[in-house]
């Protein structure tokens, strides 16, 4: 078909998290591995980003956009575990942790001279009180009772349905934190990354006004930065906190608040800031036209992927043979490059590179147009003309984005290798989508703790479950892989999981999330992981320039 | 002797003078505008503006929908003398589609939002009672909200509403039209879009005749015994027409940017529905990149509304006798 | 006379903003569907029944939409706005009151921009009727009004501050004195220039063909003393007519220009809320919105009555 030269762009392709990040970008790992002399630090330590937000969720317990979370909340706050440049979780207030016989308890053991950012320590109290403000129902966290789910009347009490607070997490003294689990969770360490399960004071939170939102008069950080000062919709200032165990070489952190993507590109030329996120357009520029900025371009695949969801319980798709004779009328890298512009690498299973259960030893459904029509006539249905209208959901606020236009050319695909006309349809939420009878869906799913029992939708009970998959067996096996200690075993059971989906024609994995980045060439060491966390951010720092 | 004399009330003797006055006021204002360059610019503008909206379609090579992903965001070229925006759709075929939105932009939302406006603008002004007030509160209410948010906001909740019946209503009914989401979408955004226009027309016009209503000649008209309709074709219209038409001819350029403002925002036409605001704000973010899928609609755009205000700017100088001359 | 006039504008206000709060509150609801659902469904947690219904029990939209409305109004005047369910359940009122200040300093400066430069461009223009300088202003002056603010502040960023490097630093805010306001500030002028420009030419023109300033210059009044004095005069009258259109658009012209050059005011926040069916924000917004709309038409039609006292208290 059409040869491209080989150029930066193809190593873009799903190598998987960390191995992307190495090749790309991490400045100075390599000056280390030559052993050539890292470049000398200047004299101000100052790191300038320009964000794609003008209202920066200040609020752990209230934060649940990813992006927003690595950028912001992971500077500031911290909990029991942390994740680290494999994107495991490992230790952070919590030093280690105790797992009982039956999986169900687990202790956790503070870290004694751990202290806020005002000095005072962190106690397994505060993490108590943090974690019954997260879930207590005033403040209207949306997602802590799905996060913490796992823990004895937890999700009741988020929900409302009692009114006294869970007793099932508690302070046996002042630095053993204990849990009690509903079912034995081996992943519960992993979930704990998420800023709902996150340490703040009382003492800072009861503190806030209807004027002055508590954390925006907060001293008692309990991540590596506090807030010097916040300009809502203009910029956040943040220093590098005196009490930190770990010792930070940026002394202050910038970010300049700003909606539109091009004008964060914009701020990037004119030398305002150092890093920003680069929207499509312009990272396809950079990449396959202006070489300007192309060195200091960083595209890192994200545990983020799109799928492509036939809902199994509205004819047509309830018949198998017909979900596959669609999926095969798609030609997926024909949509990678055209519409995609190459820009994202495929996917072809639910898991993504770079994940301990990821392996590529999997058969999935590819384009064969010829072979589609004829499963397609081997179905209940036998032709194009005796299937009913088809819609194909498109977001009421996306009607113009990247989903549209791949909405726009795989209906084209199926028009044009199928014979069957596929309608639009705009449903305004997504609440109404589930109910409507919209047969197509392309929707995003994203890994918020590096588990695979984070990826959730083709569970019976999941709000995610756009593809009205439900299988007693799948959920069995669910279980078994979440409740063993046995890694092997369970990473065993989620492949198996993945090719029963894959074999019953259940989802059709599109593409991987990219996060493309530019970073200034005096940045060292800094680059995002897979799921847009900056870990080891202490080795950071600004060369001379 | 006797003196045979002709029964002549005054009545009589000022509609003949009236025919009289008519017919050279409106003899007067073609000369005047024919030599007015700008204003017959604009008028041959709007002719192959209309022209192109209606066989456009019909004469481009290819479809406005016509996918072809292998040729994605390319220049001009002599296969596609506007080029292709980034789902390989001929970006001239899409234009002259665009051509053809505006011009539904132009009848409906600025014939038929200007119609409402006048009509209702000119009772309020001449009806003596509540209805006069009513109608003045109705566009008080509805000029509060900020055009643009009240457009944005009708929109992004109306539509999936006006989808669900036409889905609704196809199911019944059966009709293939309301198979057409275009149609529901044209219909939604146009709507507001003259709902948002017309209040201004009905001020604008109950100020003109307003003021007129205590102007000399109609002060006249009404002492001789003329009827109320004879009095408002035969002097309120022609004396309205200028600033009214202006006021259409601007409400045009108005709404096809308000069209462009709304699928900046997301809530305007929908793809594949081709409007020239929209093509603007899909491909703003490659204008850097790809300036023709901007500059091209953009320019025509420009060069569209540039030819309205002149011809409006035209005629209301040639009807206008004070403004034709120093 | 003056005072009944104006309270009873002031009183017929009272139902027009009610219906204003009405129909907002109507399509919010009705139109794009819960709130609560919209808000959730942004998150991982969307198609979470249960927490969907609990929040809309906990707002009160599971209740029937009149006692929602009366609720909502009955509240509104009491001075509680709500709390926005994007923005980390802030007060709406202290949302808005923070940004209202950054909008309209911008406004002002953006209005001076306006009459210092749109009102002699009117007056040129008409002095010098049909002639190529009165066809270049007017040209001018329709295409500002053609190019939307979106395209034009983009490319202008790109090159005044790239390109020309004549702008240190556009983006952000730091207050009506500095740099910074100048871009967006004429950008947001450009929109109705147009108007200014075309309304104060015909003004001005109107005014030469009248019979006093012919009279004037036959008693031999100097020619410039003649057009300024007079033209002056009137040329401030049809300005006062558009202003409350310029008043109108600069609360929300500035959404683009807000957005583009990162500025934190009244307009992003109305972007906010609509993007996310925000109900407490959106309606918050839109209610401040129109009443500044309606009181600035007010004063208008009132310095109207003031100035030209043939115009009825009608």
């Amino acid at each position: 078909m059409l040869s491209r030269p080989m150029n930066r762009r193809s190593l873009v392709r799903g190598t998987g998290g960390v191995t992307a990040a190495a090749l790309l970008a991490a400045r100075g790992v390599d000056a280390k591995a030559q052993g050539t002399p890292m470049p000398a630090a200047a004299a101000n330590q100052e790191f300038r980003i320009a964000a794609r937000t003008t209202q920066v969720n200040l609020d752990p317990h209230l934060t649940y956009n990813i992006a927003q979370i690595g950028t912001f909340t992971y500077f500031m706050w911290s909990g029991l575990t942390k994740l680290d440049a494999n994107l495991e979780a490992v230790p952070d207030i919590a030093t280690s942790w105790d797992i009982s016989e039956g999986g169900k308890i687990y202790t956790f053991h503070l870290d004694p001279n751990r202290t806020f950012a005002d000095g005072s320590p962190i106690t397994a109290q505060d993490v108590v009180w943090s974690w019954t403000r997260s879930l207590d129902p005033a403040t209207e966290s949306l997602v802590a009772g799905s996060y913490l789910g796992a823990v004895v009347g937890a999700r009741d009490y988020w929900l409302g349905e009692t009114p006294d607070p869970p007793t099932s997490y508690r302070a046996l003294d002042d630095y053993t934190f204990q849990v009690e689990l509903i079912e034995p969770r081996n992943y519960f360490p992993e979930i704990l990354v998420h800023p709902s399960a996150f340490v703040v004071k009382q003492s800072d939170v009861e503190a806030g006004s209807e004027q002055a939102p508590w954390p925006t008069i907060a001293k008692a950080f309990s991540g590596p930065y506090v807030i010097e000062s916040y300009s809502p919709g203009e910029r956040l200032e943040l220093t590098a906190s005196p009490s930190f165990p770990v010792e930070q070489t940026i002394q202050r952190i910038t970010y300049r608040l700003v909606e539109d993507p091009q004008t964060q590109f914009l701020l990037y030329q004119n030398d305002e800031v150092d890093f920003t996120q680069l929207a499509v357009p312009d990272a396809a520029n950079v990449i396959n036209e202006d070489p300007t900025y192309r060195d200091e371009l960083i595209g890192q695949p994200q545990w983020w992927s799109s799928n492509l969801y036939l809902r199994m319980e509205l004819a047509p798709f309830e018949d198998e043979q017909v979900r596959r004779a669609f999926m095969m009328a798609i030609n997926e890298d024909l949509l990678i490059e055209a519409v995609l512009q190459d820009l994202n690498p495929n996917i072809d299973g639910i898991y993504y590179p770079g994940m301990d259960v990821y392996t590529d030893d999997i058969s999935r459904i590819t384009f064969d147009p010829e072979a589609a029509r004829e499963v397609l006539a081997q179905s209940s249905y036998g032709s194009a003309e005796a299937l009913p209208p088809i819609s194909f959901y498109i977001a009421a606020d996306e009607q113009t984005g990247t989903e549209a236009r791949l909405a726009a050319a795989i209906q084209e695909m199926w028009r044009e290798h199928l014979g069957v006309q596929v309608q639009s349809r705009v449903v305004a939420t997504y609440a109404e989508m589930l109910e409507s009878d919209v047969q197509i869906v392309i929707a995003e799913e994203a890994l918020h703790y590096p588990d695979a029992a984070g990826i959730a939708y083709f569970r019976c009970q999941s709000g995610s479950n756009i593809a009205q998959f439900c299988d007693p067996e799948v959920e069995a096996m669910l279980e078994e892989a979440a409740s063993t200690q046995d890694e092997a075993e369970s990473t065993q059971v989620y492949r198996e999981i993945q090719n029963t989906l894959l074999d019953r024609a259940a989802f059709y994995p599109l593409y991987q999330v990219v996060a493309f980045v530019l970073v200034k060439p005096y940045v060292m060491n800094f680059a995002p992981t897979a799921m847009y966390t900056f870990p080891a951010f202490e080795e950071v720092y600004i060369a001379e320039h | 002797m006797s003196v045979r004399t002709v029964p002549v009330t005054l009545g009589d003797a000022a509609r003949a003078q009236e025919r009289i006055k008519h017919r050279s006021l409106w003899r007067d204002a073609w000369t005047s505008a024919i030599r007015n360059p700008f204003a017959m610019g604009g008028a041959i503008i709007i002719m192959v503006f209309v022209v192109a909206a209606v066989i456009g379609p019909y004469v481009s090579p290819y479809s406005y929908t016509e996918q072809d992903l292998f040729n994605t965001e390319h220049p001009p070229s002599w296969d596609h003398w506007f080029g292709t925006d980034e789902l390989g759709r001929d970006f001239l075929s899409r234009i002259l589609y665009g051509a053809r939105t505006a011009f539904l932009v132009a009848t409906l939302v600025t014939v038929v939002g200007g119609a409402i406006g006048v009509v209702l603008g000119a009772t309020a002004a001449l009806s003596e009672g509540m209805l006069g007030g009513a109608i003045m509160r109705l566009t008080d209410v509805l000029m509060s909200f900020p055009h643009l948010l009240l457009a944005v906001f009708a929109n992004a909740t109306l539509r999936p509403l006006v989808q669900d019946r036409f889905n609704t209503l196809h199911e019944i009914t059966g009709i293939g039209i309301f198979r057409s989401q275009l149609i529901a979408d044209y219909l939604v955004v146009f709507g507001i879009l003259a709902l948002v226009s017309w209040p201004g027309m009905a001020r604008l016009v109950r100020g003109q005749v307003l003021s007129l209503k205590h102007a000399e000649f109609v002060e006249a008209a009404r002492v001789s015994g003329a009827e109320p309709r004879w009095i408002i074709l035969r002097h309120l219209v022609p004396n309205t027409l200028g600033p009214v038409i202006v006021s259409l001819t601007a409400a045009f350029g108005s709404a096809m940017l308000l069209e462009s403002a709304l699928s900046y925002l997301g809530v305007g036409i929908q793809p594949p529905g081709a409007s020239w605001g929209a093509m603007i704000s899909e491909n703003l973010d490659m204008w850097r990149y790809e300036p023709h899928l901007v500059l091209v609609p953009g320019g025509v755009l420009a060069v569209v509304i540039f030819a309205f205000n002149f011809f409006g700017d035209g005629l209301n100088d040639a009807l206008n006798p004070r403004s034709r001359r120093r | 006379m003056f005072l009944r006039y104006v309270g009873r504008r002031l009183l017929l206000s009272v139902p027009v903003m009610l219906a204003v709060i009405f129909i907002t509150y109507s399509l919010a609801i009705y139109g794009a569907g819960d709130p609560v659902a919209t808000i959730v469904g942004q998150t991982e947690q969307r198609g979470n029944e249960e927490l969907i219904e609990r929040l809309r029990q906990r707002h009160g939209y599971d209740r029937p939409f009149l006692v929602q409305y009366v609720d909502y109004v009955g509240k509104f005047v009491t001075g509680d706005w709500g709390t926005s369910f994007q923005l980390q359940n802030q007060s709406v009122r202290v949302l808005i009151f923070r940004t209202l200040p950054v909008s309209f300093q911008l406004g002002l400066v953006a209005v001076l921009i306006l009459l210092l430069v749109g009102i002699p461009l009117g007056i040129l223009a008409a002095v010098k009727q049909n002639t190529w300088l009165d066809r270049l202003v007017v040209s001018f002056s329709v295409l500002a009004d053609s190019i939307p603010s979106f395209v034009l502040a983009p490319v202008l960023l790109v090159v005044f501050v790239l390109k020309a490097g004549l702008i240190d630093s556009a983006i952000g805010w730091d207050g009506i004195f500095s740099q910074k306001i100048i871009l967006p500030a004429v950008i947001l002028a450009l929109g109705p220039m147009l108007l200014i420009v075309r309304q104060t030419r015909f003004a001005v023109i109107e005014v030469l063909q009248q019979d006093y300033v012919r009279t004037a210059r036959a008693k031999g009044l100097r020619g410039r003393t003649v057009v300024w004095t007079h033209v002056l005069r009137n040329a401030v009258q049809p300005v006062i007519t558009v202003s409350g259109i310029i008043a109108a658009y600069l609360v929300t012209g500035s959404i683009f220009i807000e957005q583009i050059f990162g500025i934190p005011g009244f307009g992003q926040l109305v972007v906010t809320g609509l993007r996310r069916n925000d109900l407490p924000l959106l309606m918050g917004t839109t209610i401040v919105a129109a009443v500044i709309v309606l009181t600035s038409n007010l004063v208008i039609d009132l310095m109207y009555a003031v100035l030209d006292p043939r115009v009825k208290y009608g």
